[in-house]
């Protein structure tokens, strides 16, 4: 399959230069971001995303926490945060508790600084729910796995969905810039109408493993 | 009823109601601002280019993406549809749901489902399409259709929509705009739960791997194709792309130009069969179990469009809406008036191929040829030459059905190509007007039937001896002559404005130029060229070039930038192919400058001062027309000899470049119209606080000085000549 080692070829090119500029990457990603009305916050260590998640479902007021990827309740250690709190954790949520998440919290694949946008890459339909239905969306986002520009997103777009194409399986990708927003009536930038209202991103570690998954 | 009286009667409807050009007028102006600052940074000019580039390969190779596109999107489950019509994408969507028991289908924004009148065919099966889009909801409540192909109710009031509201929630809504959003999701999120389908368009299509992508910042769209079991994508043949990565400059741009957004809030690409089988449905639910994609490709005039030379780059079109945006007549009478089903520029070029000739006819009336829309696509689509071509269309067609009479025809295809029987009605003209000028150079009213002329501004009268009977053929330099030049003249300066023909020809002559008039010169054309008679501006075109041919001089003079653009670009078109002419065509055009264009670039004028410095500079500001600023691209000439006169300060207009509304016919054929966008400049012109306004163009001078005298403005208009004929020493 020479047009996917191409692409692969090009896609370890894309994270050899990005290295050395990751910083300013970054924080072109986080102010892009933030113009768009994102929230974004730099993390040390994962466990303290378990709190800071709990510390926001409290000022909510949320009852449910959501995320249809244990690894990732694991890995941020959101029971033993949510815990002490009265906020509920559905790690395994049945497709009956998602319409009722407060808060979803997924994974994301990669963030471009470009336009502050970070894809979420959820074939699984409640995963991808969780993404789209509650009120907030909080998105946890290794901070290398940053791209500059839209050109490089949708190479790695590109590369992601070719490469579930040839397993014959369907894909379902989302550049998410933002929270949900309109202005269809009289102009005025409204924000959440059909998804979150809020979007969260939470900056990890870096893995320092490169793009390719 | 004829187009025009059918068109007057639209746009008499639009203006009555204030909200329509309340609200445009205002986004119009922001979306200016945010648009430049969204596209800041940015090489927009590569972006563009590589679009242009991307979507003629695109489509180009049409027939061999489609088969990829079909093969790969089969490959990951899903079915795909080759619609020929928009009855048999009506019919596979109808049968479909009626199959698998659906009764209630959400629907994120899709204009192809305008298109084939997809949601009154449901309705007729008994099953209810809702439209999930918060302006196309408010849209489908109110029982309209959408009057802007990115906000689909942009001519609403907060009020009217809070009406709809309350009738369609049976409550009371106050218009308070973030409580509506709130109600609308809400309401709509009951919905996608108890859909067994969800249809969705597609901004994109993607051969390489079958992908369908859509944009949208509701979050509608990516509810419609996850919730409900059936998926269905509704697009054109259009849409499809090699490959994802050449969708960049396509991103890149659309969000940029459509709302100033560096990218909308959701870029979704679905690949393949991913809709949800197995979540919670409410007790309202209708449909299948097991998750089904289907995608309709539509033709329905696309292949027609793509093998017809003169409107195939319309297939290139992204659906941004700038067209619409910065068009000043949409502004006014918005959608509903300019479009059938597709709105604005865009939408009305490919009415004809999705809905007819007879459906095109009325809305492309509404065509200034200000060509602000082809300096604001991002795809380069050339719509003002496509709208010509329209009206050429459509009067060969009336001329084939004997509907075109009357003294419209009589005018342009007999009267204006005959210099001595045009001369001779104006002549009788200024015989006429007597009683009414009284010796006065202007008219502030005309009676029945010319009162429509007179109804948004004074008109001049007609000269009372036109420049050809004023001035010799040869006018000599003074001084040693640097140059010969032969001055075209054009109607409106022979006749109407023949101070502003002296004014040039004392400019010219100063600076050591030798001006030849050549009597025998007449119309260009261009007003039958504009209005479709193609076969009368050919003939003009012919008589042009033979009336100015033997003047020996070398280069070519006019100070009316629309006849410009005719000599420079539009008579060789209409003599090419003709062994004896084209060449004479293409060598008139390359000799033909602009008047400020000459005098800088030829002459190398425009450093130096001119007149007397005052203590307190008059302020002045200029109004580009848009023959010169979008026609021959000439713009810094103009400026450059402003700032030479010493006696003004110059002052730039807000929305520089935007008409002032003259449109040749247009002003006449729908003052109202006009009126409204001669408002605006207005307007404009007054926040500068300019004591005078500089022009190039004397279409424009008639708009705007007889706009300013209606109003009983000081205000003074002059054409650029005659300002530096003043400030000669």
């Amino acid at each position: 399959m020479p047009v996917l080692a191409q692409m692969e070829e090009r896609i370890r090119q894309t994270w050899e230069s990005s290295r050395h500029r990751h910083s300013s990457i970054l924080s072109r990603f986080v102010a892009q971001g933030e113009g768009v009305g994102a929230t974004i916050r730099e993390t040390a260590d994962p466990q303290s995303v378990g709190f800071s998640i709990a510390a926001l479902a409290m000022a909510k007021g949320i009852a449910s926490c959501q995320t249809a990827d244990p690894g990732l309740a694991k890995e941020v250690e959101l029971h033993r945060a949510l815990a002490e709190t009265n906020v509920g954790l559905v790690a395994d949520p049945n497709p009956d508790t998602i319409s009722h998440a407060g808060i979803g919290i997924t994974r994301a694949t990669l963030g471009v600084a470009e336009t502050g946008s970070i894809l979420v890459h959820l074939d699984e339909v409640d995963g991808r729910l969780l993404s789209m239905l509650p009120e907030i969306h909080v998105a946890l986002l290794p901070q290398d796995a940053l791209v500059d520009s839209l050109e490089e997103g949708l190479l790695l777009t590109r590369y992601l969905i070719l490469k579930s194409q040839a397993q014959g399986r369907p894909s379902y990708l989302s550049w998410v810039t933002g929270p949900s927003r309109t202005a269809d009536i009289e102009r005025v930038l409204t924000i959440g109408v059909h998804g979150p209202r809020e979007l969260h991103i939470f900056l990890l570690p870096p893995t320092g493993k490169g793009y390719l998954p | 009823m004829t187009r025009r009286k059918e068109f007057r009667r639209r746009a008499a409807e639009a203006l009555a109601n204030p909200q329509i050009r309340e609200n445009l007028g205002r986004f119009g102006t922001a979306y200016r601002t945010a648009r430049k600052n969204a596209l800041a940074g940015l090489d927009y000019e590569a972006h563009k280019a590589n679009l242009r580039r991307m979507k003629e390969d695109a489509i180009e190779r049409l027939p061999e993406l489609a088969e990829q596109f079909t093969e790969a999107a089969r490959g990951v489950g899903a079915i795909v549809y080759q619609a020929k019509t928009a009855a048999d994408a009506n019919r596979y969507i109808g049968q479909l749901a009626k199959e698998r028991g659906v009764e209630l289908i959400v629907k994120s924004k899709s204009m192809v489902s305008e298109e084939i009148g997809l949601n009154g065919h449901l309705e007729q099966l008994g099953i209810t399409p809702l439209e999930a889009d918060l302006g196309e909801w408010i849209i489908q409540q109110a029982n309209e259709h959408p009057s802007h192909s990115v906000m689909p109710c942009i001519h609403m009031s907060k009020e009217e929509v809070a009406g709809i509201f309350s009738q369609a929630l049976k409550r009371e809504v106050p218009p308070d705009i973030g409580l509506m959003v709130r109600l609308a999701r809400e309401e709509l999120r009951e919905k996608f739960l108890s859909a067994g389908m969800g249809i969705s368009g597609a901004n994109i299509a993607v051969a390489e791997t079958g992908t369908v992508i859509i944009v949208t910042n509701e979050g509608n769209g990516r509810l419609a194709t996850t919730v409900p079991p059936i998926h269905v994508a509704l697009l054109g043949y259009d849409k499809i792309v090699p490959t994802i990565e050449d969708a960049a400059s396509h991103l890149k741009l659309l969000a940029k130009t459509a709302t100033g957004q560096q990218l909308t809030v959701y870029t979704t690409f679905i690949t393949g069969k991913t809709a949800a089988s197995r979540i919670p449905r409410a007790p309202e639910f209708r449909g299948p179990a097991a998750a089904e994609m289907h995608i309709v490709l539509l033709d329905n005039g696309r292949w027609a469009m793509r093998d017809d030379s003169e409107f195939r780059e319309a297939l290139y079109c992204i659906r941004c809406a700038s067209c619409a945006n910065v068009c000043p007549t949409y502004r006014v009478v918005g959608g509903h008036a300019f479009g059938h089903i597709y709105t604005g520029v865009i939408g009305t070029v490919i009415t004809p191929f999705h809905h007819g000739w007879e459906a095109a006819a009325v809305p492309q009336e509404a065509c200034l040829l200000c060509r602000a829309c082809l300096d604001a696509c991002p795809v380069q689509i050339d719509l003002p030459r496509m709208i010509v071509a329209m009206r050429t269309h459509i009067v060969e067609e009336e001329e084939q059905k004997k509907k075109a009479r009357g003294i419209r025809r009589l005018f342009l295809d007999k009267i204006l190509p005959n210099p001595s029987l045009f001369n001779l009605a104006l002549r009788l003209g200024a015989i006429a007007q007597l009683p009414l000028t009284r010796g006065r150079t202007v008219l502030r009213e005309l009676p029945w039937p010319l009162r429509n002329l007179t109804s948004i501004r004074a008109m001049p009268a007609v000269a009372a001896r036109p420049l050809r009977s004023r001035v010799a053929e040869v006018l000599p330099s003074r001084g040693e002559s640097r140059q010969t030049v032969t001055f075209f003249g054009s109607c409106l300066i022979d006749q109407f404005y023949p101070e502003i023909g002296e004014a040039v020809i004392k400019v010219l002559n100063h600076y050591g130029v030798t001006v030849h008039y050549p009597k025998a010169q007449s119309c260009c054309g261009l007003p039958a060229y504009y209005e479709g008679h193609k076969e009368t501006a050919g003939r003009m075109a012919k008589d042009l070039i033979a009336a100015l041919e033997p003047s020996p001089a070398e280069n070519i003079v006019t100070a009316t930038p629309s006849c410009g653009i005719t000599l420079k670009q539009y008579i060789p078109k209409l003599v090419k192919g003709d062994p004896l002419w084209e060449e004479r065509g293409y060598s008139l055009a390359a000799r033909t400058h602009d008047f400020s264009e000459y005098l800088v670039e030829v002459l190398g004028l425009g450093d130096g001062t001119l007149g007397e410095a005052t203590a307190d500079k008059v302020p002045l500001t200029y109004h580009d027309s848009c023959s010169a600023l979008r026609g021959l691209r000439v713009q810094e000439p103009q400026r450059r000899l402003l700032r030479m006169l010493e006696r003004y300060d110059l002052r730039e207009l807000d929305e520089v470049g935007e008409c002032c509304g003259f449109g040749g016919h247009f002003s006449a054929d729908y003052p109202d119209v006009a009126g409204e966008v001669l408002k605006r400049k207005i307007a404009a012109i007054e926040q500068t606080g300019a004591h005078v306004v500089a022009l190039d163009s004397p279409g424009c001078l008639l708009q705007i000085r007889g706009g300013l005298l209606k109003q009983g403005s000081p205000i003074e208009v002059k054409h650029i000549a005659e300002l530096l004929a003043e400030d000669l020493p």
